[in-house]
């Protein structure tokens, strides 16, 4: 079977030109722009370091164990529950944006996929796709982030007691340089497995009206069967993001860094770059779309009734 | 490829919401106005990254500047600092003028259909001035 690259590229941008610029409208702009700002922003994960960064300053200033008093215990009993409740907060926002950029993933797949801007009816109606995708996602967040911090805690441990002088260093070696390889490849996996859900199950849910689980069951058996394409897919979009990222830099440096301004300006930069959002939105199901029918997430006609959710247009009648 | 999206993306806003936008989009220009004529032309140096880095002024280095010493009345001075910001601002103001008549049914075809032409030759002018201004040596510094 013979897969394209170019084609669905090419596709997913007369699509996004079709959208946006033929006519153009202010209001769908705006309208989608809302859309790829719920869709895109956040699901980026904004401020993990900060906190990290604050928990670790205090941590260190605070801690001073001989010789106790009041006045030394006094700063730890009063930032502790205030540190406990900025990572209880922190987590709860996490969590809500992480359902927000759940939901959102559909209202902009719909914008993409019926060259339509609404937001209410298209997040009501796709709620419980959003729903799944939301607890799929958490699932997700949480078993690979338990296994990236057990293979860096696993690491820092091995380079501790070399340099503790538990082993020979020269023997230490090969475990901490496997421990950092062995983080990049899960890092790689984790996000090649964030792109196939982004760019493919995402899709097939709308298109089926069916949940996560379901959706990646479907895709499968067709990653198993063309997993090298599916790795140049990785690769294309890869090169798009240092293409596209280059670009936009050049414009930044161009407009006084007013550019950056509005770029990095939450909903404001999604209705900037709108173009690029709705083109990388309908790269995946074009691409997807070479695979059969069943994988069709792009096409004419009246949505069918489903069981979790009106599946898409592609979806048979 | 067709979408129809013509259709399926009409405006489906209230008279209302639509002035209401009209209205906050013109106090946002006038207020945009008033900052501008607030603010010193002689300071703000050093914004531009691709100055810092590279020594060079960016297409659109002086327009803020500009736009001050045009709001304080300075014109040929605005001119001399940046021959576009003039017609930037006469741009927003005949787009804003735009949509008023094409909300008052004054204007029957949209004027936001020509946004993406507008912003097309904008940018190719300020960079048309920006090479010739390169060659010339009078680049803002």
């Amino acid at each position: 079977m013979s897969v394209s690259y170019i084609g669905p590229l090419q596709r997913a941008i007369a699509r996004a030109r079709s959208i946006l610029f033929e006519p153009f409208r202010l209001e769908t702009w705006l309208v989608l722009g809302f859309a790829a700002f719920l869709s895109d922003w956040f699901s980026g994960g904004w401020g993990h370091a900060g906190w990290e960064r604050k928990v670790g300053g205090w941590h260190h200033g605070a801690v001073h164990l001989p010789g106790l008093h009041l006045h030394d215990l006094l700063p730890a009993l009063v930032w502790g529950p205030l540190l406990a409740g900025l990572i209880v907060l922190a987590v709860a926002v996490g969590l809500v944006f992480l359902w927000l950029g759940s939901r959102g993933k559909f209202v902009l797949l719909e914008g993409v996929a019926r060259g339509r801007a609404a937001i209410v009816e298209p997040w009501n109606r796709t709620a419980p796709l959003g729903n799944s995708l939301f607890l799929w996602k958490l699932g997700f967040s949480v078993v690979s982030g338990l296994l990236m911090l057990g293979l860096i805690f696993a690491t820092i441990g091995s380079a501790l007691l070399g340099w503790l002088g538990f082993h020979e260093r020269v023997a230490m070696a090969p475990p901490i340089l496997g421990g950092i390889a062995l983080v990049g490849f899960v890092g790689l996996l984790v996000a090649f497995v964030g792109l196939l859900l982004d760019d493919f199950v995402v899709p097939l849910m709308y298109r089926h009206g069916i949940r996560a689980g379901e959706a990646w069951r479907r895709f499968l058996p067709l990653l198993r069967e063309h997993l090298g394409q599916f790795v140049l897919y990785a690769l294309l979009v890869l090169v798009l993001f240092v293409a596209v990222g280059a670009v936009v830099v050049a414009v930044g440096f161009a407009t006084c860094c007013v550019g950056f301004l509005l770029m990095v300006t939450p909903y404001v930069g999604q209705v900037v770059l709108l173009p690029l959002h709705v083109a990388y939105r309908a790269l995946g199901p074009e691409f997807l779309a070479q695979f059969g029918p069943e994988f069709q997430v792009f096409a004419s006609g009246p949505p069918a009734a489903a069981s979790l959710a009106s599946p898409g247009p592609g979806a048979p009648a | 490829m067709s979408l129809a999206a013509g259709h399926a993306l009409a405006p489906a806003g209230s008279p209302r919401g639509a002035w209401l936008a009209w209205l906050v989009a013109g106090a946002a220009l006038a207020l945009a106005w008033a900052a501008v004529a607030a603010s010193d032309p002689a300071t703000g140096e050093a914004l531009c990254a691709l100055r810092r880095a590279g020594g060079v002024a960016c297409p659109t280095c002086g327009v803020t500047r500009a736009l001050t010493l045009l709001a304080r009345g300075a014109w040929r001075e605005s001119l001399a600092l940046h021959p576009w910001a003039a017609a930037l601002a006469l741009q927003a103001v005949a787009a804003w003028v735009a949509w008023t008549a094409w909300l008052a049914g004054r204007l029957r075809a949209r004027p936001d259909r020509w946004v993406p032409h507008a912003v097309a030759a904008n940018l190719a002018v300020l960079a048309a001035f920006w090479l010739a201004r390169l060659a010339a040596g009078t680049l803002p510094r």
